[in-house]
């Protein structure tokens, strides 16, 4: 069985809607004894030109969504370890692809689970992205949920 | 706010533990000296059980042991500092040596805003050497206190 292999699983999300599928689905799944990272995603770039169309202040919007992404992080952090699952946490701002790869590789992952809901504008693509960026540059057990 | 939550009571420079349990047994001593905890072996149990289900070291040299349950009184912060490090089990291999421990009641609407703030705060590189570069607990308040501004 494939589940034998894994022991790290990185679970990267944009947002709440994300991580809520993925913990509905995983409880449906004999994970036990895994580890599973959580990693909220911030793109800067992204970031910055919301700021612009918004005539916000670049710095002020990503420390608000700094703090919105570590709050939330904290939050199924408690979920999951209501259900005994064993969780860790980290949050990452940048070009998302460059830091999941890293993680992959610094944090020692063997697995990275994706959602499969289909989203349109900026989280589509970026999703589509990553998955093409990790069956390139990674020999790591990919899960689509 | 941080530094709202603490005086100068509630940092110590120099903890002394080996281990991960001996770190969490000073951080609670020093929460019940302060009045902060009641009962000690409960704290213990209830936080090292959470550890167990995933540390709360994040990268960097950070750690946040973190507890919410309704047998603790009201939000508290430590903030401790070991020189040396201690192996929390991080997510990057590195021993932590700034640890902040935190308890509240459950559903303390502060609790997560808290937790935030804190991990925001420590992703900064100048901050996490300010801290280690403090030989008094008022620079840590200090460093926080500008910080927060």
């Amino acid at each position: 069985m494939i589940l034998k292999n894994i022991d790290k699983i990185l679970l990267p999300f944009f947002d709440s809607n994300d991580i809520e599928n993925i913990l509905e689905k995983i409880e449906k799944i004999d994970f036990e004894n895994k580890q599973f990272i959580l990693l909220r995603l911030l793109d800067i770039e992204h970031i910055k030109f919301l700021a612009k169309r918004m005539k916000k202040d670049a710095d002020l919007l990503i420390s608000e969504l700094e703090d919105d992404g570590w709050n939330s992080l904290y939050y199924y952090e408690e979920e999951f370890k209501k259900k005994y699952v064993n969780v860790r946490i980290a949050l990452k701002s940048g070009n998302v692809v460059n830091e999941i790869l890293q993680c992959i590789s610094n944090f020692g992952i063997d697995t990275i689970i994706l959602t499969r809901e289909q989203k349109k504008g900026f989280e589509g693509m970026m999703k589509e992205k990553i998955l093409k960026n990790i069956m390139l540059d990674s020999d790591k057990i990919i899960i689509i949920i | 706010m941080i530094h709202e939550l603490l005086n100068k009571d509630q940092i110590i420079l120099n903890l002394s533990g080996a281990t991960k349990e001996d770190i969490l047994k000073e951080f609670i001593a020093s929460g019940h000296t302060l009045k902060l905890i009641d009962d000690e072996k409960e704290f213990f149990n209830r936080i090292l059980e959470l550890e167990n289900l995933g540390s709360s070291a994040l990268e960097k040299g950070i750690a946040i042991p973190h507890l919410r349950d309704n047998f603790v009184k009201n939000l508290f912060l430590l903030i401790g500092i070991t020189r040396s490090g201690v192996d929390f089990d991080s997510i990057d291999g590195e021993s932590s040596r700034i640890i902040f421990f935190i308890g509240a009641k459950k559903n303390d609407k502060a609790y997560l805003p808290l937790l935030s703030r804190i991990s925001r705060m420590c992703s900064y590189k100048e901050i996490r050497e300010s801290f280690l570069n403090a030989v008094t607990p008022g620079e840590i308040m200090d460093i926080i206190s500008r910080w927060e501004e």
